[in-house]
């Protein structure tokens, strides 16, 4: 018996697992996209020089969404979201947008953290000689600053998508509070097939586990050749 | 109060070949860190092909004073005129000082009422002028710094860009020259100081003395009307800074105005036309090299020169 029945029963459930990983997969990678912009942004705002009293302004709040956002759970931010979508939209609050946004807004935080530390590791005196030249504050930044920043965030941003494809399982909480009956994502979906047939219940879980594994490794992997071709400018 | 106020910021190119338009003019330059002044009051006009070297004991502001005069710094009151185009002008603390005195003998019989209110009204007067000055200096700084050329301590060459791009990268994208003309300029600059050969390495390949050299070509393919250097060989092995002084002196030679702070005491002798002694942030000493060395007036500049000279 043992591992071929196994494997049968990994394979007579494949679709609901395929498709509630690709449902994680969108809000990973939506999220993350959102996240992204958000974070470029923002870090823009809390690196540009303060000299006016709109950037000046903008960066407390930009400080606030950051210390919230930073210092609140994730799954607090996800129940919020759906409320708050759930009363002002009128939508279902397990329509896919909730998770999205809701990650988004939790990505961009850290982004900007990440992206705005990126920055400000680049040495100063690089921005000093592309103003010496008399190129302005921006044409510097992105000619000169922020391709020799890229290098030093992509590991710390990959960091962050591989985090985030992981925390998309927490959606299951907002999904379940709804319909009992009803799952997204890939760990609530190995979770309900294994709780309807107890005896794959383990199965179900490392196959979940292998699943998350192997796109993990994939982002890995993108990680190391990106670091590899960024390298090759330093020599 | 002043008459070519409004018309200060106008570019007048060439003007300082014209009349005798001073190429850089620096009045009254002041700069404190926090509490701590560091620039107290500089006076200096530097005309076309003046070599003036800069020395000084560390920390006498003698690299913030450098710094301040295209603004890599922000100064906190003076005056500082390019080629005859104000580029700094913040005047008005002297204003406020003085309003403010008047307004201190309140309660005694001196204190005069009209004179403190027409004080504070040409205070705020000339605090907004100066206000809308600074607009229209921020819009063209950028235009000033093409023509001011800075060479850092540290080279801050860019470590993402071949030779090449370091060099040809603010031209181009300032759009002062194509692609095609800002590579030749770049290559026979770099034919000059015999580096052809690594226009298309990485920095990180060079020694120092090759670094800096090339970020002297990188400020020169701007065509500068006045080159900044910041200790230029401080940073470098003692074995390369020959070759760098040697580019600065060819500079030179061929006219180009030049405000170099160093500790090499040999280039102030032998290149420089003026020499100034820098101290409590203010300029102590101004001379010619053979009466600045030979005969040193200030008593801390005769302690200075005992000690680095030896």
């Amino acid at each position: 018996m043992g591992i071929k029945n196994h494997l049968k029963f990994i394979f007579s459930v494949r679709e609901s697992l395929l498709s509630s990983f690709s449902i994680s997969l969108i809000i990973a990678f939506s999220a993350c996209v959102i996240g992204f912009l958000i974070g470029v942004v923002l870090s823009m705002i809390k690196i540009a020089p303060k000299n006016n009293i709109i950037i000046k302004i903008l960066n407390k709040i930009v400080d606030v969404y950051l210390a919230v956002i930073r210092g609140t759970p994730m799954m607090l931010q996800l129940l919020v979201m759906s409320g708050v979508i759930l009363v002002s939209l009128k939508y279902s609050p397990t329509t896919i947008i909730v998770p999205i946004l809701a990650f988004g807004i939790n990505s961009g935080a850290y982004m900007t953290e990440i992206i705005r530390s990126g920055i400000t590791s680049v040495d100063q005196g690089q921005m000093e000689a592309g103003r010496s030249l008399g190129m302005g504050w921006t044409r510097t930044m992105f000619s000169i600053v922020i391709p020799q920043a890229i290098k030093v965030v992509v590991p710390t941003i990959f960091n962050e998508i591989i985090i985030l494809v992981k925390e998309t399982s927490v959606v299951d909480c907002i999904v379940i509070l709804v319909n009992s009956e009803q799952r997204w994502d890939l760990l609530g979906m190995a979770d309900k097939i294994g709780l309807d047939k107890p005896a794959y219940y383990m199965t179900m879980l490392f196959t979940a586990a292998a699943m998350y594994l192997a796109v993990v490794l994939l982002l890995t992997l993108i990680q190391k050749l990106l670091e590899k071709r960024f390298k090759k400018n330093e020599r | 109060m002043n008459d070519n106020f409004d018309f200060a910021v106008q570019t007048t190119e060439n003007q300082a070949v014209l009349d005798n338009t001073p190429v850089l003019s620096v009045k009254n330059l002041r700069k404190s860190f926090g509490k701590l002044e560091v620039l107290k009051g500089v006076n200096i006009d530097i005309h076309k092909g003046d070599v003036v070297a800069v020395i000084g004991p560390s920390g006498c502001g003698k690299s913030t004073f450098l710094r301040c005069l295209n603004r890599l710094e922000e100064p906190t009151s003076g005056r500082i005129e390019f080629n005859g185009n104000t580029v700094f002008k913040m005047e008005r603390g002297e204003w406020k000082a003085a309003w403010k005195a008047l307004q201190a003998k309140k309660g005694t019989d001196e204190y005069d009422e009209n004179a403190v209110r027409e004080a504070e009204i040409a205070y705020k007067e000339l605090r907004k002028k100066e206000k809308s000055m600074e607009r229209k200096i921020q819009k063209g700084i950028n235009k000033h710094r093409q023509k001011i050329g800075m060479v850092f301590q540290q080279f801050n060459l860019f470590p993402h860009l071949t030779i090449l791009q370091n060099i040809t990268l603010a031209p181009v994208k300032l759009k002062l020259q194509s692609k095609q003309e800002a590579q030749e300029t770049a290559m026979e600059l770099l034919k000059r100081i015999g580096l052809e050969d690594k226009a298309n390495v990485y920095p990180s390949t060079l020694s120092g003395g090759q670094k800096q050299r090339i970020a002297i070509v990188r400020a020169l393919a701007m065509s500068p009307d006045v080159m900044l250097f910041d200790e230029p060989t401080s940073a470098l092995d003692p074995e390369m800074v020959g070759e760098v002084l040697k580019v600065m002196t060819e500079l030179a030679n061929e006219g180009m105005t030049m405000v170099v702070v160093t500790h090499e005491m040999g280039f102030a002798k032998e290149v420089a036309n003026r020499v100034i002694f820098m101290n409590e942030g203010v300029i102590k000493e101004e001379n010619s090299p053979k009466e600045f060395f030979e005969n040193p007036k200030d008593e801390r500049l005769k302690d200075f020169l005992s000690k680095v000279l030896m």
